[in-house]
């Protein structure tokens, strides 16, 4: 564990941040406030640094003619362009949001429709691949949700839609909430770990 | 002081090493001319040491060539009937050890050529032998210096008594004395057309065959063996075979033959092996013994031999040795192959020798020259690099020699092949193929887009609608009727474009009920593309609701950066938080001029996909405004994690539309034809209601053909080891 | 927020902090003996293989940031990911680290560089090694499913925060090779669980750090939470009963 001004400032601000919370003191609450906002602030730069990062992987990409390279220039060509037309007309303007409606949305929505088949495959790979109890179970579970949620034509099956809701009310929340509470024990963990220095993730 | 070849220590006085006679300090002057190939029969008359010249003098009638001045210590020419300085010191040792037995003979060439590097010494008369000291020679004053390493190191212990150490200027040298009986150290120059030596046995696995006798090879000396051996090799009797020598040690010097002076060797040179010159020299003695002349003395009788001053005696000497030769010809080992003859190699040996084509000659490498700076200075025949690199060919391959293999000759084709054609230069980029689809996957993918297809282009309407209202969908109905028209909600779109299809039918169902009454909305998002999928979704029912639009309720907020740190800051002060970013001045509108805190907004409704991003808003907003009613329109996927808090004992979600069914019931509930029992409200639902109900079909058949299949055979191997067994 | 929860809040957090420390320092020459994780295990193997075969080890570290509530399952996935690099940087080909966020990526990019360092192996650091696959969850999954066969990848590792997407990033990995999964979303826990090789289910993402042995506070870490748990549902069940006999 080795300290320098980094670690020092990390140390300080998770824990004015995470005693404010505890402790509603003014000038805490104040110095928290300031603290939140700078880190508002640094994630909107984030934001920008990771569009750099992703232009100069593709440029590289480009300019060695690696496979896909062609791939790569229309993707810098569409993110100047976008970045271009928003940062000009602003993110409520109908070019901006023609854009995000008209290009972004159909293949987001697209790739959704690809992870349902994606899934779909997957399970039946599952059952052939690990044959065991748990996963027939798994696949019991799927199918009773399924034939829950979604309609049926023609008949009407009235103790499935019922059973789903039990299944999806108890069992599924009772394990949501036990994964969630091991969810919370690790992620506690893991910012005590930040805070008293032992995980430096800034600086080695 | 350490010779920089070889390491060994040396006397600091000394010039050349007494072990590789290489050179320990440079020349003070350069051999004066051009490099002039050496003569074989020894250098030219000026440039032949003064005692050469001297012997060739007493040889000549009167004849004085000069001598060669390699120095500017040169000793003078005396005139002829002057006895030299040296010739009387030697003499007088000799006379002081007459009853040591020394072998006699002619005396070893006066040529000593201090390059162990060198094959052949006898064209490369020391030019850089510049006598150290005015009066003896340089091979003398080499001898001294080994001899007092030697005996500084070990006693020497020869097997002649103290007479075959050399110590300076009064012991004869090694070679003189009688030498020993297990053999001696003549090259191995011989015939090979000719036989074994006669008498010699035949010569074994390792062993070089020893030159016949009957021709005397050149005259030339081996160098002694390495230092601690007083190896002296016998004289040859008339008439024996010569055992041809051994291998010279490596660094020590090569003796070419002289013609004069032998007494020099007397003196102090010499090695412990005799000479085969000396011994042929013994042998011709041996006819004019027989004349008269004193005999050669036997190896090993222990008589003395004849005194120097009988060799030196007119007469005694070959003419060969007293009269100038001829320049000799190339160096022995290239311009006499028929005298030598062809050593037997060992099968390992020869199994290790490469194939060898015609000799190379090295272009500029036919004048030696003599090396002047750096620590071979002094030395001839030093391999220029840059002449030996540059011009040296690559012997030819002598192909019908070479064993190919016809699958080895077949390969060598192809990558000829490969590498003259210029169509096959381009490497390939070696990608490792991904795992391809099988054809079952592609009729998963056909049974999935059917599914969706048809319904969506037929407009079915097959599939049941909800019939029952869920309470958490019932009671979020409830409250927005109860909500007040003149304080605005705020809406957050958390949600991106993927999630769109499935959650903006429920927002589309809550949006227009709050349209209906009027109530204003601002629109906040963490995501990106929040903002704009808001803006698309108000735009789309502001359409159905012109009035709404004309007063300028929808109020967006835009993109709140941050995640949970930026929602933190927001439910601490939205106006500091938003208000920089959102690019409208909403915050100055009428609608939300009075909202100071998020207290002003009169409910928070979430359109959220993502369990975690509705878990953030609930702890870093709800806990620290308990008082806003929460109300969620979420995902079918985030509704077991969600659930939670609305079934709580003090719920943070007071109302849930979970995914299309709840948007389908949301917008069923108030507008359901009694008649046909479907819904009156045309909504984008109610459109994907049958293409949801048929794919979801269309998996549930995939899934359960899969589970079958592997239950099946999961049964039958099974039953297979079970029958095995 | 109650007082009642903030005491509660402080109370499990001190517990928690005092047991890493405890662990961490009192414990030091110990390491704790874990149960045997077949994901990590097959980390290790697909790790080795991937340096002997000359090929890539990709690392998604998610879609997720450092300010957000998956921010711990950002921070795992770099911790795995200094060791992994560390191990990697040996090869012809160093493991890659995809991210969807700036920050991220530039920690990523810090990492490899101190991975190198203590490598001695300074001069081949490329900080491209850890970059953007695409902005945004399903940006992300679009730009990962390319990198596996463009960056020759034959083992894929998600240790990090994902949505729904993770089955793309998955799917696309198990084209190439093998799969180990592990994320907070229980959701896609699920779909990790049906197109992952080797899935991490539940909380054995945290556990990451102490198999993978990146310092003795990730070993501590995951003892304390043992307790801790221990602790949750004991006082669970014993709530429950207290309720249902009535006394609460």
């Amino acid at each position: 564990m080795k300290f320098n001004v980094s670690v020092v400032v990390a140390i300080a601000t998770g824990l004015i941040t995470l005693v404010a919370y505890f402790i509603p003191v003014a000038p805490l609450q104040a110095v928290r406030a300031g603290l939140l906002q700078s880190g508002a602030i640094l994630a909107t730069v984030a934001l920008l640094l990771g569009a750099g990062n992703l232009l100069s992987v593709h440029a590289r990409k480009i300019r060695d003619r690696k496979p896909g390279h062609l791939y790569s220039i229309f993707l810098v060509i569409s993110l100047l362009s976008v970045f271009i037309v928003v940062t000009i007309f602003g993110t409520q303007h109908p070019y901006s949001v023609w854009i995000v409606t008209q290009v972004q949305q159909p293949l987001e929505v697209a790739l959704t429709g690809l992870l349902a088949g994606v899934l779909v495959i997957a399970g039946v790979r599952v059952m052939f691949r690990r044959p065991h109890w748990s996963t027939y179970l798994f696949f019991l579970t799927v199918v009773i949700v399924l034939l829950g949620t979604a309609p049926l034509p023609f008949v009407a099956i009235p103790f499935l839609q019922g059973f789903r809701n039990w299944l999806a009310q108890v069992p599924a929340v009772g394990g949501g909430r036990g994964l969630l509470l091991g969810i919370a024990l690790g992620a506690a963990t893991t910012g005590l770990r930040v805070l008293m220095g032992f995980d430096q993730p800034y600086q080695r | 002081m350490r010779c920089p070849m070889c390491g060994k220590p040396n006397p600091d006085t000394a010039e050349v090493c007494a072990f590789c006679q290489a050179r320990l300090r440079p020349l003070s002057a350069a051999p004066s001319g051009p490099e002039a190939p050496i003569p074989a029969s020894g250098p030219p008359e000026e440039e032949a040491p003064d005692w050469l010249a001297k012997l060739r003098a007493q040889g000549a009638l009167g004849e004085s060539r000069g001598t060669r001045d390699l120095s500017a210590e040169a000793e003078p020419l005396e005139g002829p009937g002057e006895v030299p300085s040296w010739l009387a010191r030697i003499r007088a040792r000799n006379g002081e050890e007459e009853e040591t037995k020394t072998p006699t003979g002619p005396p070893p060439s006066a040529e000593q050529v201090p390059q162990p590097a060198q094959p052949e010494t006898s064209e490369h008369p020391g030019t850089e032998e510049g006598p150290a000291e005015a009066e003896e020679p340089e091979w003398l004053e080499r001898l001294r210096v080994r001899r007092a390493y030697e005996q500084d190191q070990e006693p020497e212990k020869s097997p002649f008594g103290e007479a075959t150490s050399a110590r300076g200027e009064e012991l004869p040298p090694d070679w003189l004395h009688v030498p020993r009986e297990e053999g001696w150290g003549a090259p191995s120059l011989g015939t090979p057309s000719e036989g074994p030596a006669k008498g010699s046995a035949a010569p074994g696995e390792g062993e070089t065959p020893s030159p016949p006798p009957s021709e005397i090879p050149p005259p030339l000396v081996q160098a002694a063996p390495s230092r601690g051996e007083a190896h002296v090799s016998p004289a040859p009797v008339a008439g024996e075979s010569v055992q041809p020598a051994r291998e010279p040690k490596p660094g020590l010097p090569r003796l070419s033959p002289f013609t004069q002076g032998s007494e020099e060797f007397a003196a102090g040179g010499g090695e412990a092996e005799i000479p085969d010159w000396l011994a042929r020299a013994r042998e011709a003695a041996e006819p004019s013994a027989n004349r008269g002349e004193p005999p050669v003395e036997q190896a090993g009788t222990g008589s003395a031999g004849p005194g120097l001053d009988e060799l030196l005696a007119p007469g005694v000497l070959p003419e060969w040795l007293t009269t100038p030769q001829p320049s000799p010809t190339a160096p022995q080992t290239e311009s006499a192959p028929d005298e030598i003859e062809q050593a037997v190699l060992p099968p390992w040996l020869q199994a290790l020798r490469p194939i060898e084509g015609p000799a190379i000659k090295a272009e500029g490498t036919e004048e030696e020259r003599v090396e002047t700076a750096g620590p071979l200075s002094g030395l001839k025949g030093i391999l220029p690099p840059v002449s030996l690199f540059e011009k040296v060919p690559h012997p030819p391959v002598q192909r019908e020699q070479l064993e190919v293999d016809p699958t080895h000759a077949a390969q060598a084709e192809l990558l000829q092949r490969v590498v003259l054609n210029p169509e096959s230069r381009e490497a390939k980029r070696v990608g490792r193929p991904g795992r391809r689809l099988h054809y079952w996957t592609w009729g998963v993918w056909a049974l999935l887009f059917v599914a969706i297809l048809v319904p969506g282009i037929t407009q079915s309407h097959v599939f049941a609608r909800p019939t029952t209202v869920p309470v958490e969908t019932l009671k979020l109905r409830t409250a927005i009727s109860a909500l007040p028209d003149n304080r605005p909600i705020l809406m957050a779109f958390e949600y991106d474009p993927a999630n769109a299809a499935e959650l903006e039918a429920g927002a589309l169902a809550v949006i227009d009920q709050l349209m209906g009454r009027g109530i204003p909305i601002a629109s906040l998002s963490t995501r990106p593309a929040g903002p704009a999928m808001a803006a698309d979704v108000m735009a789309r029912e502001e359409a159905v609701h012109p009035d709404y639009a004309a007063a300028g309720k929808y109020l967006p907020l835009g993109y709140l950066p941050g995640d949970a740190v930026g929602l933190r800051a927001f439910a601490n002060d939205p106006r500091k938080a938003s208000g920089a970013i959102s690019a409208a001045p909403v915050w100055d509108s009428a609608f939300l001029q009075p909202v100071t805190n998020l207290e002003g907004f009169s409910s928070i409704i979430i359109v959220v996909a993502q369990p975690l991003l509705f878990q953030a808003w609930v702890e870093q907003v709800h806990t620290l405004h308990p008082t806003v009613p929460v109300f969620a329109v979420i995902s079918a996927a985030a509704e077991p994690l969600a659930r939670p808090y609305y079934e709580s004992d003090n719920p943070s979600v007071e109302g849930l539309v979970v995914g299309l069914a709840g948007a389908e019931t949301y917008d069923c509930m108030d507008s359901v034809d009694p008649a046909t029992g479907r819904c009156g409200n045309v909504s984008p639902a109610d459109t994907w209601w049958d293409p949801f109900g048929a794919s979801v079909l269309a998996a549930v058949l995939v899934l359960g053909v899969g589970a079958f299949g592997s239950a099946g055979m999961t049964l039958l191997k099974f039953w297979g080891g079970k029958k095995r067994d | 927020m109650g007082a009642m929860d903030v005491v509660l809040a402080l109370v499990v957090g001190l517990l928690l902090a005092g047991l890493i420390l405890f662990f961490t320092f009192l414990r030091r020459g110990q390491w704790p003996t874990l149960r045997r994780l077949p994901a990590l295990d097959a980390l290790s193997a697909d790790l080795g293989r991937s340096v002997e075969s000359g090929t890539r080890l990709h690392l998604s570290l998610g879609d997720g940031t450092l300010y957000g509530p998956e921010a711990s399952a950002t921070l795992v996935g770099l911790a795995a990911l200094s060791q992994i690099a560390k191990a990697g940087s040996v090869s012809d080909k160093p493991p890659l680290a995809t991210s969807a966020d700036g920050a991220v990526a530039l920690l990523s990019q810090d990492v490899y560089r101190v991975a190198f360092r203590h490598q001695r192996a300074e001069d081949r650091y490329d900080p491209l090694l850890g970059r953007i696959a695409g902005l945004g969850p399903l940006g992300y999954a679009a730009g990962t499913m390319h990198t596996a066969p463009d960056e020759d990848v034959t083992a894929t590792l998600v240790v990090g925060p994902l949505g729904l997407e993770a089955a793309l990033v998955a799917e696309a990995g198990s084209r190439r090779g093998h799969v180990v999964g592990g994320t907070l979303d229980p959701v896609a826990q699920a779909l990790l669980y049906a197109s992952a090789d080797s899935p991490l289910v539940g909380e054995e993402l945290f556990a990451t750090g102490a198999y993978l042995r990146v310092n003795r506070a990730h070993a501590a870490s995951v003892q304390a939470q043992d307790i801790v748990r221990w602790i949750v549902i004991a006082a669970a069940i014993a709530w429950a009963a207290l309720r249902t006999v009535g006394i609460l």
